[in-house]
């Protein structure tokens, strides 16, 4: 799953409609979703972003379980002196005033420029340093931090105000026709992020049986982790024989399952192919 | 290869660091206070960022000379490590890296010289006794050499200290920068070697052995001490067939005169690291071989069953003798 969250309806807007996600009805926020995709309205402001984003983890993990999902927030942001409308990825979040900051990690050459990016409480109109300026990454990377691995979480912004062009040239129309403009870019993170996660998740996979043997026989937790480590032992090394005959489902108990295992991989040859 | 370099504020202006810079000229720099707040964040993948290391660029400020772990040494009175740089460009599957190191980037220490200052306050603390420092524990010594201009600016140091020795351990061919300068008495270069099937299925982007052997060659013509390593002894099935094999390639290949020592050493991992890399790697069938918890004060330790340990380490070391004299050869194991 990616969750795609924005700012604000003129960011949401021309990814809903590119993506074709439909609207959900919840009270908190506005969430959109369509296939393994998911678009959530958080609101302005770093808190409202980490909020947003620990709402929809619960959520997530409700109805889906704990996979790693995949972050992603796009939206608008100042730059110095940037052109408006150029698309960039966050290669380094932080604060105004303080010395939390988060390094997106890059499983492969990103697909645009990348910048650093600044968090303000206010909208920024000096421009200090060379970075993009907005008011939500940095609660999103507190939060999603927390659930999901550095290589999954990135921001991409547009920029829309500059030295030469301020914020008050931004209207509702204006960001939605330059996030409009970066779908194509937007649409090539998006696969980056469904790459990387698919890569972790073949990772985590339960190994084959392991349900089926929860199902059959009663282990306790330490059983349970020593059963998933021997089931994952046995696919690696017997990836071509057929565990559940007679002898096994006949086990009478947990702690037999455990002890066939291990003696099954103990005798068991390892070779590299010359 | 290199398009992300992280760099710390403190290390920009460093002669090092721009040399580096300037060989990746497209490269994104991004600064950071830090090297730890990449490389140490918790919640980042090391199998992930394996295919798409960063370089980070850093000043090491403590504990720059290590005391070497228990039984790995060469003679000598004292055993040190330091490392220039933490990470391998390499990928095998055995390595302990992948399990200590949240982050599989390479970080390169541009500090050469708080190094130097820091071996030279431990050698007058050694006086005359013979001391080792070893440079290949967190990383290759040679892989990066091109970049880190490691051994140009460490080999001149050491031929001032003649008490010490240096070991630099290494799987690559890159001896450029060793093949222009003079032979250094007090260095050995180490090259680390599997059986060819377990290299090709372990030692993800290690160069052929041909290619290696070829370079020790270069470096025996021209008067280099050379070291064999086969540490960690990997095990497979047949694997009398495939060390005897490996053995034999070496030894008739090269210049027995020049062999400074052979070693070897068992596979052993720490319990908190084989766990993280069985996690990276749940389909690596290294660690789903017959591996257990060791016993006898090890404690802690992950390595292969005991008597199978024992049978590989006594195999390897008869065979070894056969081709060596017992006075260079150096088994790094618990008795």
């Amino acid at each position: 799953m990616i969750n795609l969250i924005v700012a604000i309806p003129p960011e949401a807007k021309p990814l809903i409609r590119h993506l074709r996600l439909q609207k959900q009805t919840y009270r908190s926020f506005d969430l959109f979703s369509g296939k393994n995709l998911r678009l959530l309205v958080c609101g302005v402001g770093k808190l409202a972003a980490a909020s947003a984003c620990a709402w929809l983890q619960g959520l997530a993990e409700q109805n889906e379980g704990a996979s790693s999902a995949a972050w992603l927030n796009i939206g608008i942001a100042g730059h110095g002196y940037q052109p408006l409308g150029t698309g960039l990825l966050a290669h380094c979040v932080g604060e105004h005033n303080s010395n939390q900051r988060w390094y997106p990690g890059f499983t492969a050459r990103p697909p645009c420029p990348t910048s650093a990016l600044i968090t303000v409480e206010q909208p920024e109109t000096r421009y200090l340093d060379n970075a993009l300026y907005d008011m939500e990454a940095s609660g999103f990377y507190t939060s999603c931090s927390r659930f999901s691995s550095i290589e999954l979480i990135h921001s991409f912004k547009v920029v829309s105000d500059n030295h030469f062009s301020g914020i008050h040239n931004i209207n509702k129309n204006y960001a939605e026709e330059l996030i409009s403009s970066q779908l194509g870019t937007i649409d090539r993170i998006i696969e980056l992020l469904r790459h990387t996660q698919q890569q972790l998740a073949q990772q985590q996979q339960n190994p084959h049986y392991l349900n089926q043997c929860l199902q059959h026989w009663h282990f306790s937790h330490y059983q349970r982790q020593l059963l998933r480590q021997l089931l994952l032992r046995r696919q690696t090394l017997l990836p071509a024989q057929e565990l559940w005959h007679t002898d096994f489902s006949g086990l009478k108990n947990s702690r037999q399952v455990l002890e066939y295992l291990q003696q099954q991989l103990d005798t068991q040859r390892v070779v590299y192919e010359p | 290869m290199t398009e992300i370099i992280y760099i710390e504020e403190q290390v920009i202006d460093e002669p090092l660091t721009q040399k580096i810079c300037a060989r990746y000229p497209r490269a994104t720099r991004i600064l950071c206070q830090h090297y730890g707040e990449i490389f140490n964040r918790k919640g980042q993948n090391f199998r992930l960022q394996k295919k798409y290391p960063a370089l980070i660029l850093a000043r090491k400020q403590r504990q720059l000379i290590l005391d070497a772990p228990p039984g790995y040494g060469l003679g000598g009175a004292y055993h040190y490590y330091f490392s220039h740089m933490l990470n391998c460009v390499y990928d095998c599957r055995y390595c302990f890296l992948q399990g200590m190191y949240r982050s599989a980037h390479y970080v390169i220490f541009v500090n050469h010289d708080d190094f130097k200052q820091a071996i030279s306050n431990r050698l007058r603390q050694t006086g005359n006794h013979t001391s080792w420092f070893y440079s290949g524990y967190d990383c290759d010594s040679l892989a990066l050499d091109p970049v880190t201009g490691f051994t140009s600016s460490f080999i001149p140091f050491f031929r001032q200290q003649p008490q010490a020795w240096l070991e630099l351990r290494t799987k690559s061919p890159h001896t450029r920068a060793l093949l222009q300068q003079q032979p250094l008495p007090n260095a050995v270069i180490a090259f680390s070697f599997t059986p060819e099937n377990i290299s090709r299925a372990l030692e993800h982007g290690v160069p052929a052995l041909e290619k290696r052997l070829r370079a020790i060659h270069k470096l025996q013509h021209q008067g280099w001490k050379i070291g064999l390593r086969f540490d960690p002894l990997i095990y497979c099935d047949d694997f009398r067939d495939h060390y005897r094999a490996l053995f034999k390639t070496l030894f008739s290949s090269l210049q027995g005169d020049s062999l400074h020592s052979v070693s070897l050493g068992s596979f052993r991992l720490p319990k908190p690291f084989f766990n993280t890399m069985q996690r990276l790697y749940p389909d690596e069938a290294l660690l789903a071989g017959p591996l257990q918890e060791q016993q006898n004060g090890q404690q802690g330790m992950i390595g292969y069953q005991h008597q199978l340990e024992a049978d590989m380490i006594e195999f390897c070391s008869e065979e070894l003798l056969r081709y060596i004299p017992e006075s260079i050869f150096f088994p790094c194991y618990d008795q």
